[in-house]
């Protein structure tokens, strides 16, 4: 026997055989031959899970029990101090994985039974002093669906060898072939273009091979670029980069004495701005850090919050105080670990990100929040769980207040609290005023819900390092594991997960739940491949990059859109994006021309965030799609991109050319009012070559694609002719600069002239293509066309300085 | 796959010439009993006496340079002026405590959701059949749109003016004498535009995923609608950026940044407005979220919301439009009326907001606090009666979508508010 934590005594039921009143022997699942009682699902095979979602859920439970048992509900959460709140707890949807859980749930309260029959069937009955009084009938479709399910859960058998819905749900969905893939993920992951050798390996379709490319394109430097970027859209602390001294500023040197003289306006050190700003850098991004640390090491992932020890590079050594050695001091990518001790001899109780600096002074506390805030931060970054959404029902700020202490003693509050508190005081410790430091012994509040996580109490004897304790719990929990795979889906895709459909009477509910289904699925999927490779999240990238959310280019066929809702991506490339690609296909990016030397990124600066970047700050979400001031951007980078990289392509030799490679200005369309074919031939050849390189489509010369462009160039250069437009090129546009190296080009390779009219025809054309939706997007080729690679790597590029100001 | 809803419209630049809508965000919940619901004695230890101003009454606060003395300003200042064009409405049920949550309700009147701010629907609305390139314009606060009208973030002016002629190589010299200079020639930027929109349009009709068919869709709209910058260029040419030095009282006096930065964005708002190409804007001020030194730091930030808005209505007057231009100020939700350990305030789900705007008459308060700073129940006629309704946003926002002609509308239709248990009279 069992006891309900009601206080009724139980028995198990396995299975159950007699049910409800008015109710049969019952199929066991698919597949049984009783034929009765899975009415609803006679026509369909279900699993378990499936006929949890289908049957019940989305049948009734999701809008019937969920008005008063999730964990705000009434039942669960009682204004009552006298009334016992209900073990039974749904979780909804916006929590992770929720069905998963609510199943879980559900199977625990299905093996509770009074007088012979759960009760998990009795009380919607309105039986055993139900509160809710009575929610179903019997002899209801809902009861008897309840009662396949509970038996189900109770027989443990599962649904036979049904079709899996999440893979029949994306099941013929076209992928982009290999070579194009790998040209989309080489952009995407190291910010280059694909060599010749990955294309070719690439267009055998085989996935070892695909493999192999992925694994080398996350060895590249790019990539942990891209790594930071999508955790810190995520942990937003790189607002500490601000004014290139936050992360310093914040901090106290009497617990990081290396600081001193960097908080000293009047040292040396202060004012050796560049080594200080890296510092801050270094600081402000330990997190992140941290994340591109132990990916590129093959790591596992949980040593972001478990990790015994802080990453130090040459910068947060001086800041930290470790005494280190390094390769190259200069080298921000050299990290070591370390022990790291505060000026009050404490040694901090590393446990990732939890204890870096940046973690506690991006999101600090008060002596009154005693670090909610915080903990309210550890379930969104590392458990994907907004704790706002299970608290979102009206107060009574009146009531609040009748009584004492009314975050653990008043319904309106502990329903957040119970489960904020104890993570809370797992930062014990950390002090509320001057948050990097640490003391052992500091006392904590004991009105408050005690220290731990989820059920768990923080051991005494682990007080004085709470977050070391929490660290472990965390990776314990099945969202951590969620919360990385979605962190990185959203990174790859531009998507947020899909919601779980509301409306169970919208016409597009069947197809909408099968999509979520799908993504629910492959999301279980990634994570079993994430813990199969001992949380190396270089697992959940491939998972990702090789499924059809993110190489999808056309839908299973005669499958609604609905059911396609989230298959392939459309993302506009963020500034970072965007800027990378820039570089990557003309080997120089957009930068204001008279800072050649500092080499300032328009896209970088001026227009990050009108372009839809963030500031880690007060716009901390990233523009899901153009707006007209981003469109006009586009048109900047566009005109100023052709005008000050057409001629100069011009002025090297053909085979060091990236854009013109089969043209020379003199090679006109027409001369003497007459068609030059050759001329024509020739404009259309390097025509194909730009629409590869630029949009990475291979295109005919006859393709009408190629015509429309090659109508773009005669309109131009006839415009120009038949105006009897002047030689000169206008200054800005001239051939003069190497803009590689900001210094002038020798006075026999410069370009100023254009009297063909063929240059600006050709800037023209350039215009025209940086403007296309194929470059200013993520590559999705919806078309289906196949594209390879013309140019050579831009990894070149480093050898010319530019990531200095890129890191 | 469906067809693609798209509405083709002419590339002729659109216009807008009002009504305009600014939501003005106190972030982090201010004290309206240290604003215009004035209570002293131990719920605010910074006055003894409410301050009045016609038929309003406030909370006499006011903001000094520590080192100088000097008084960068007042409420007295503020009421005195603007008392007629205000509606105060006190008494006003947040329902919740709850940052996320207080912010959605407030700006969109629902607590759920999926709810799309008032200043995104009201530039949804208005611009359904004509868009222009900043509809709604955003510095941060509530901003969700659902959908429903493109978002555009605020920027520095000098950035806007350099992407307002994105051909024009010399943008310094527009609006000069001076002849501009071209990237290609207007022709040439025709001829590409026609040719990329014709392409777009052919890839967008080709498009059979969802996502792909969004996507370019998307780019299709942005196009549509980024013409018109320059006339928001033309407002601009010869502006400076507002700061606080161009201020006698405001010069030299410390801890004013978030003043400036509202003055910054009420500049822009008011600048898009008259160039015609937004139709709404949400101005945010933070910091608001005392619960240590609540004092100090609660009247340092009252002070500065109430001089930004001051500017923004001088700005507005200024160019014209101020007596087209709705303002709603507000913020997540209320401060205790008990002070904690750390002499700072807490959450407390009563609150205030601030309407003006034509056909809204000013000088006038609706709704009221206990002296407890508690809330009280009325009748549909906000009358106080023993058992009734709280007054919730949702009150103020139907009230708010009937002034702004939004009732009925479609947008009104997809995100209905339930408002009519209560009938505010706004003017």
């Amino acid at each position: 026997m069992r006891t309900h934590p009601s206080g009724h005594r139980l028995s198990l039921l396995f299975p159950i055989a007699l049910l409800a009143a008015g109710l049969g022997p019952v199929a066991a699942g698919c597949g049984s031959s009783d034929g009765e009682a899975d009415e609803a699902a006679a026509s369909e095979c279900l699993s378990t899970k499936r006929y949890f979602q289908k049957e019940v859920w989305s049948a009734f439970m999701g809008g019937t029990c969920t008005k008063c048992h999730t964990p705000d509900g009434v039942a669960v959460s009682p204004e009552d101090p006298n009334q016992k709140p209900a073990r039974f707890v749904l979780q909804p949807p916006s929590y992770p994985g929720f069905l998963d859980a609510n199943l879980a749930t559900l199977k625990e309260m299905a093996s509770y039974s009074q007088n012979g029959t759960p009760i998990l069937l009795q009380k919607p009955l309105g039986k055993l002093d139900h509160g809710g009084k009575v929610v179903l009938t019997e002899g209801s479709p809902e009861i008897k669906a309840l009662t396949e399910l509970v038996n189900r859960l109770n027989s443990g058998k599962e649904g036979g060898t049904c079709a899996d819905a999440g893979t029949t749900a994306l099941a013929g969905v076209t992928n982009l072939d290999g070579a194009t893939l790998v040209r989309k993920a080489t952009l995407d992951l190291a910010g280059r273009l694909p060599t010749a050798d990955e294309v070719a390996q690439a267009a055998t379709n085989d996935d070892a091979a695909l493999d192999a490319i992925l694994d080398g394109l996350m060895k590249e430097p790019v990539f942990l670029t891209r790594i930071r970027e999508m955790f810190n859209d995520v942990y937003l602390t790189d607002k500490l980069l601000g004014y290139g001294g936050m992360a310093i500023d914040l901090m106290n040197d009497s617990n990081y004495p290396g600081l001193k003289p960097y908080k000293d306006s009047k040292s040396p050190e202060y004012m050796d701005t560049a080594k200080r700003r890296m510092i801050n850098t270094a600081i402000a991004r330990e997190p992140v850090d941290l994340v591109a640390y132990v990916v590129r090491n093959d790591r596992p992932f949980t040593e972001i919050v478990t990790a015994p020890y802080a990453i130090v590079n040459p910068y947060t050594a001086i800041a930290y105080g470790a005494n280190v050695q390094f390769s190259n001091p200069s080298d921000y990518e050299e990290f070591k670990e370390v022990q790291v001790t505060l000026g009050s001899g404490v040694q901090v109780p590393h446990a990732g990100i939890l204890s870096t600096p940046s973690f506690l002074n991006r999101w600090q506390t008060t002596p009154t929040n005693r670090n909610r805030a915080r903990s309210r931060r550890v379930y969104s970054f590392f458990l994907a769980t907004d704790l706002l959404k299970i608290a979102e029902r009206p107060i009574d700020a009146t009531k609040v207040t009748e009584g004492d202490n009314p975050t653990r003693n008043s319904f309106y509050c502990n329903v957040c609290h119970k489960t904020l508190d104890p993570v809370a005081g797992a930062f014990r410790g950390w002090d509320d005023n001057d948050y990097e430091k640490f003391t052992p012994d500091a006392k904590w509040h004991d009105e408050m819900f005690e220290p731990g996580f989820g059920g768990a109490k923080l051991p005494p004897d682990q007080y004085g390092a709470g977050v070391k304790w929490l660290g472990p719990q965390l990776t314990q929990d099945p969202r951590f594991y969620i919360s990385a795979v979605q962190i990185v889906y959203k990174g790859l895709t531009g998507h947020e997960p899909l919601r779980f459909p509301s409306d169970s009477a919208a016409p597009d509910f069947a197809d909408a739940t099968a999509a979520w289904e799908a993504q629910d699925q492959f999301f279980a999927k990634t994570v079993e491949a994430f813990k199969a490779s001992n949380t190396n999240l270089k697992a959940v990238v491939k998972a990702i990059v090789k499924s059809p959310y993110y190489r999808g280019v056309a839908p299973a066929p005669g499958a609604s859109p609905a059911r396609m809702r989230d298959v392939g991506t459309a993302k506009l490339l963020g500034p970072e994006a965007l800027d990378r690609k820039i570089t990557a296909i003309f080997g120089v990016p957009w930068i204001k021309q008279w800072e050649y030397e500092k080499a300032h990124s328009w896209l970088l600066e001026d227009f990050e965030l009108l372009y839809g970047g963030i500031d880690s700050d007060n716009v901390t979400s990233r523009l899901a799609g153009p707006n007209g001031i981003a469109s006009s951007i586009g048109w900047r980078m566009a005109t100023e991109t052709a005008c000050h990289l057409t001629a100069w392509d011009f002025t090297r030799p053909k085979e060091q050319r990236r854009l013109f490679t089969v043209i020379e200005p003199a090679e006109v369309p027409e001369a003497a009012g007459h068609t030059v074919e050759g001329g024509v031939s020739a404009i259309k050849d390097n025509i194909v070559k730009l629409h590869e390189l630029i949009l990475g489509e291979k295109l005919a010369a006859s393709d009408p694609e190629i015509e429309r462009t090659y109508q773009v160039f005669y309109g131009t250069w006839k415009e120009l002719t038949d105006a009897g437009a002047k030689d000169d090129l206008y200054w800005e546009c001239q051939g003069r600069i190497d803009p590689l190296t900001g210094k002038d080009l020798p006075d026999g390779q410069k370009v100023t002239k254009d009297k063909d009219r063929t240059i600006r025809a050709w800037q023209a054309v350039v215009t025209y293509l940086l403007l296309d939706y194929k470059f200013l997007y993520h590559l999705a080729n919806p078309q289906g066309r196949r594209t390879w690679n013309v140019g050579a790597s831009s990894r070149s590029r480093d050898s010319v300085g530019w990531p200095s100001w890129r890191r | 796959m469906a067809p693609l809803t798209v509405q083709r419209r002419a590339r002729a630049a659109n216009k807008y010439a009002g009504p305009y809508f600014v939501a003005l965000n106190a972030g982090g919940g201010w004290d309206p009993t240290m604003l215009t619901d004035p209570k002293g004695g131990t719920i605010n230890k910074t006055f003894t006496a409410a301050a009045t101003a016609g038929n309003l009454s406030y909370a006499p606060i006011e903001y000094k340079d520590d080192d100088s003395g000097k008084v960068a300003y007042t409420a007295k200042a503020f009421f005195e002026k603007y008392k007629d064009r205000l509606l105060v409405i006190n008494g006003v049920d947040t329902t919740t405590n709850n940052h996320d949550t207080g912010s959605r309700i407030t700006w969109s009147g629902m607590s759920t959701e999926g709810q799309p701010a008032l200043a995104a629907m009201f530039a949804a609305q208005q611009t359904k059949d004509a868009p222009i390139p900043m509809a709604f314009l955003s510095n941060g606060g509530f901003d969700a749109t659902e959908g429903v009208v493109q978002l555009t973030r605020s920027g520095s002016i000098d950035s806007l003016r350099r992407i307002a002629y994105p051909n024009v190589a010399n943008v310094g010299d527009v609006g000069s004498e001076k002849p501009l200079s071209y990237f290609v020639t207007p022709d040439t930027q025709s001829r590409i535009a026609q040719a990329q929109a014709a392409r777009l349009g052919a890839m967008r009709d080709a498009a059979r995923l969802p996502v792909h068919a969004a996507g370019m869709n998307a780019l299709y709209l942005a196009r549509q609608s980024n013409d018109g910058l320059d006339l928001l260029a033309n407002v601009l040419a010869g502006q400076k950026q507002v700061k606080n030095e161009d201020f006698p009282e405001l010069k030299d006096v410390g801890n004013l940044g978030a003043l400036q930065s509202l003055m910054q964005q009420a500049q822009l708002a008011v600048s898009a407005f008259t160039a015609g190409v937004a139709v709404s804007a949400n101005l945010s001020i933070g910091g608001f979220d005392t619960h240590s030194n609540h004092d100090d730091d609660q009247s340092r930030m009252l002070i500065q919301l109430l001089r930004g808005l001051s500017y923004l209505y001088d700005a507005a007057d200024a160019a014209g439009i101020g007596g087209n231009l709705y303002v709603m100020v507000g913020s997540d939700f209320g401060r205790t009326p008990k002070y904690n350990n750390a002499n700072g305030k807490d959450h407390w789900n009563v609150t205030s907001v601030m309407l003006s705007g034509p056909g809204i008459a000013g000088n006038r308060v609706l709704g009221q606090t206990t002296p407890e700073f508690g809330l009280l129940q009325y009748d549909t006629a906000l009358n106080p009666v023993s058992e009734g309704r709280h007054l919730e946003p949702r009150h103020i926002h139907a009230a708010l979508r009937q002034k702004l002609g939004m009732a009925g509308g479609d947008v009104d239709k997809r995100f209905p508010v339930a408002g009519g248990d209560i009938t505010l009279p706004l003017g």
